[in-house]
């Protein structure tokens, strides 16, 4: 998706994929991953990721309708133009509850358990001046911010466990990590766990954003003019060998760039 | 150029596991045994290089007990291990072998842990045909091996399997032994055939995600080993 202003100063560009793994394919289990995001007409880019539980039984639908409820909240928050101090956190973090309501909401309508819908979340929500995201489970967001790569949400505790605390948890709320900065981000990327080896070196016990793979997608999507060439390129890109051969797990990438000429 | 061919990935290490071959060399191993376990590690290494994730994954040491303890192969890949020429001899230091065993894979971890490397739990395969002359049930010794295994089985440090060739004395062995994986008999020579075994049980393992459980093939289905008694 791409949003321009009339006089050009500022545009925004976002698009990604997410891409069942082998090991999905191969059980034939759905893709749990799931993304949906959006570039607003003042050139404000939201993105929601979501990587559904292998031990939850329609995790698959819990990470869609978690990353759809978050965009749409957020779009509709967006509305106003208001960006003042504290905005887009209020928003992502609302974003994140109105998720959760969504997901009770269709345990209602629905026979499931709402641990069979368990997933992770992360919203993010960037201007060029500002930045803020909900990030509950691993995964993780990375930005661009004057040239230099950040780790702006990091994977949290959970790194070397299997164990994910998801939004359906009755704790999910102690777990929401919220991050926000006043910083002009030119470029955010926000990923699940099946892409994390891709992405980070490791330097002793923390996580480095390695600049040989966000590099170039940054740069191919400031290049990009095209956004759903965009995404199968990104599609391409998770379902490769070169990506497979680190992770079996889904995957899911989406990349957002914001340009000020 | 597509965007797959410009990225690079960041932590391209693969998994590692390591693996101990704790080898009995003893003199009552001479003869065919010998020839036939230095035959079958040949083709151990030729069986799992046929394997493109064990082939990566597989990190390998060879510690031999015969006479005195040796680490006959420190950890290195599958493609850089040379299957020794063994030759046997001596009495059967089994226990300090053993100790050796774990403190070479406690060191490894530890490199693992400095240089990133995510790691699966190591393996000790352990082969023997004879009773330990270096401890008897009960010395210190023995207490200090057996509390190692145990805890290095209970406390997930690593899996620790015990094949014992004839005329090996397997109830000893079973008191080493975890008691959730007690020791197998080989049948006759069949050296090659266990070994076969172990390179397609490290496939498995390859191919597994790391912390899950593997289901391995029964030895005794495997056709090599027997349920001592």
């Amino acid at each position: 998706m791409t949003a321009q202003k009339a006089n050009g100063a500022v545009r925004s560009r976002v698009f990604g994929s997410s891409v069942i793994g082998p090991m999905h394919l191969h059980n034939e289990i759905p893709c749990q991953d799931a993304c949906a995001y959006a570039a607003t007409a003042a050139n404000v880019i939201v993105i929601a990721v979501a990587d559904g539980l292998g031990s939850a039984a329609r995790s698959d639908t819990g990470a869609n309708l978690a990353v759809t409820s978050a965009l749409r909240f957020c779009m509709a928050s967006l509305q106003s133009g208001s960006f003042e101090e504290g905005v887009p956190e209020r928003i992502v973090r609302s974003a994140a509850a109105h998720a959760r309501q969504e997901l009770e909401r269709l345990t209602q309508e629905e026979s499931y358990n709402l641990r069979d819908l368990g997933c992770t979340l992360i919203v993010a929500v960037a201007t060029g001046q500002q930045f803020a995201i909900a990030h509950i489970g691993d995964g993780a967001v990375v930005g661009k911010i004057d040239g230099a790569l950040c780790l702006l949400s990091s994977p949290g505790e959970s790194e070397y466990t299997n164990e994910v605390v998801p939004i359906t948890s009755a704790d999910w709320q102690n777990s929401l990590r919220v991050t926000s900065g006043e910083s002009s981000v030119c470029g955010i990327a926000v990923f699940t766990d099946g892409c994390q080896r891709a992405a980070f070196r490791k330097a002793e016990d923390s996580l480095v954003p390695f600049e040989r793979f966000f590099n170039p997608v940054f740069d191919y999507a400031h290049n990009a003019t095209d956004a759903t060439a965009g995404a199968s390129e990104i599609a391409a890109l998770l379902a490769s060998a070169k990506l497979c051969e680190h992770s079996d797990d889904d995957k899911t990438l989406v990349v957002g760039v914001i340009e000020t000429d | 150029m597509g965007l797959v061919d410009q990225v690079e990935i960041g932590n391209p290490t693969q998994p590692h596991c390591a693996t101990v071959l704790l080898l009995d060399i003893s003199g009552s191993m001479a003869g065919e045994k010998i020839a036939l376990l230095n035959e079958a590690l040949k083709s151990f290494k030729e069986e799992t290089l046929k394997d493109d994730l064990a082939r990566k994954r597989m990190d390998l040491a060879v510690i031999t007990f015969g006479g005195s303890v040796q680490l006959r192969q420190d950890f290195c890949s599958i493609e850089d291990f040379e299957p020794p020429v063994l030759s046997a001899g001596g009495g059967t230091p089994l226990g300090e072998a053993i100790l050796k065993a774990a403190v070479i894979l406690e060191e490894r971890k530890r490199q693992y842990k400095h240089q990133g490397i995510d790691y699966y739990r190591p393996w000790i395969f352990l082969l023997t045909d004879g009773a330990p002359t270096d401890m008897e049930p009960g010395d210190i010794t023995w207490n200090q091996v057996a509390a190692c295994v145990n805890e290095g089985e209970t406390g997930k440090k690593f899996l620790f399997f015990a094949v014992a060739v004839e005329p090996a004395d397997t109830r000893t062995l079973a008191q080493i032994a975890p008691q959730s994986r007690p020791p197998v008999k080989l049948i006759g020579t069949k050296f090659a055939k266990m070994f076969d075994w172990l390179s397609k049980s490290q496939a498995k393992v390859s191919a597994s995600k790391i912390g899950e459980n593997v289901a391995l093939e029964n030895p005794v289905a495997a056709g090599w080993a027997e349920v001592s008694s």
